[in-house]
């Protein structure tokens, strides 16, 4: 069963690892090693930056954790997310909320985890997830995904021209940018943060 | 089977009195018995446009504290014997009643009516959920212009959040030339923005201005087109299937002749 205790994501030569919070440290850093052997290939010789998430570490048990990747003969760049992100996996996880109808102005959803509206976000109507935001329809109201924090969220909508659009600690208005003139875009588009930025791009 | 309507908008000066007036006029000529009641207490108005402001003696509040009978307080319209007004008292606000009381009185009108038109005051405060605590439908009028849309759209969702599913739209003051100018928004653009049903649409109209200081409500007139837009509603509101007036202006002698001959065909 030690197979969930630790989960790794790879992508290029990131690695996230996911460490399960109701199990002990000394559980987690077997599985741990048992994870690095598995992938030997991947580490020998590579130059990773690692993120931990899940389980909240204290400096030393972080420390062993990073020589054992070390011992696999891998290299290590960077470790990346403080201890504050990391318990934001699992709100991400908890249940999405539907809500089925348009949100008028003045109506406002409040949710940890994320939020689906199927319908529109009019004009001061306001969605807050500790997760990720779906608006199938137009998003013009207010739009914060991630509010706890989690740089990782993203806001779509098939029409998103929200006046004011923020995803964890970073603000932006698109209604303002470009939306004045073009409110009437139907293209389903998304925001997320890369770089300390918040971008939009299509969804297709 | 009688009905309690409100007329309410969120934003002042749209034309929910008129709106009211005019509706409960129409339907009086159609020959409904119809009851108007002014919830605008403290800033009453229904009464001078019905042009009925010299007969008041006894108003709302006195008819829910008991000072009087609800017949009483009843006013008869000069024109049409089927057509009355509660009017608000002047001299109190919008805390001297109650959602109950006013749940109490709706009941007690609809034993004697067909139609129960309340006037709402503008804003979202007690006035408003006074005006809306007895009603079956609510009737939502705005303007095309965004402010007036956004209070629409936070209205329609408080008439929603208490009951009263699918209001219908009245789009007050359209003038046409300018939506054509691309000035002003089309009725499109805002019923894509409120998502509800259209019931009325109504051109703007110097007629209303004139009307109201008489207190003659401009359905009557038969050379208002703000009238005639009124009428529609009216008959739409007893169930009839009416097509939207058109909006062209209809001026010059070419169009003129070119009416004729469409007409006569």
């Amino acid at each position: 069963m030690s197979d969930s205790n630790v989960v790794f994501k790879i992508v290029n030569d990131e690695v996230l690892v996911i460490l399960d919070e109701a199990k002990k440290f000394k559980e987690l850093s077997s599985s741990f090693l048992e994870k690095i052997k598995q992938s030997e290939s991947f580490f020998k010789g590579s130059n990773i930056s690692v993120t931990f998430k899940g389980k909240v570490l204290k400096k030393a048990e972080e420390e062993e954790l990073l020589n054992l990747i070390r011992a696999s003969g891998a290299k290590i760049k960077e470790v990346t997310g403080s201890p504050s992100l990391q318990n934001l996996t699992t709100a991400r996880q908890n249940d999405t909320i539907f809500h089925r109808g348009s949100l008028r102005g003045g109506q406002a959803i409040k949710h940890e985890g994320s939020v689906v509206v199927i319908g529109d976000v009019n004009p001061g109507g306001e969605i807050v997830a500790t997760g990720n935001i779906i608006v199938m329809g137009a998003l013009k109201g207010l739009a914060h995904a991630g509010s706890k924090g989690d740089r990782d969220c993203f806001v779509a909508a098939l029409n998103l021209v929200p006046s004011a659009l923020r995803i964890a600690d970073i603000i932006t208005s698109i209604a303002e940018e470009y939306g004045k003139k073009n409110t009437k875009q139907t293209l389903p588009t998304y925001a997320y943060i890369h770089e300390g930025q918040i971008y939009i791009a299509p969804l297709v | 089977m009688s009905e309690v309507i409100v007329i309410t908008s969120g934003k002042g000066g749209v034309g929910k009195t008129t709106t009211s007036a005019n509706l409960g006029t129409g339907l009086a000529v159609l020959g409904k018995k119809v009851c108007l009641v002014d919830a605008d207490i403290g800033l009453r108005n229904l009464d001078v446009i019905l042009g009925l402001e010299n007969r008041i003696v006894y108003d709302l509040i006195d008819v829910i504290e008991g000072n009087c009978r609800l017949k009483q307080a009843l006013i008869k319209d000069k024109r049409y014997s089927t057509l009355f007004l509660l009017p608000a008292a002047q001299t109190k606000d919008k805390s001297a009643v109650s959602e109950e009381q006013m749940k109490k009185l709706c009941t007690e009108l609809k034993e004697e009516f067909d139609f129960i038109i309340i006037d709402c005051p503008a804003g979202i405060e007690q006035g408003f959920k006074n005006a809306i605590a007895g009603a079956d439908r609510a009737i939502v009028v705005t303007t095309p212009e965004v402010s007036a849309v956004r209070d629409a759209d936070r209205v329609i969702g408080l008439l929603e959040a208490n009951d009263l599913k699918s209001p219908a739209l009245i789009l007050n003051r359209i003038r046409i030339e300018m939506v054509k100018r691309g000035d002003m928004m089309a009725v499109e653009d805002v019923t894509e923005i409120l998502g509800v049903d259209i019931i009325g649409l109504v051109p703007d109209d110097e007629h209303i201005v004139v009307s109201s200081n008489r207190g003659e409500p401009a359905v009557l007139s038969d050379t208002s087109k703000a009238g005639q837009a009124y009428r529609d509603i009216t008959k739409r509101l007893c169930g009839e299937e009416v097509p939207f007036m058109s909006f062209e202006e209809n001026s010059g002698f070419f169009s003129k002749v070119k009416k004729l001959f469409s007409s006569s065909k």
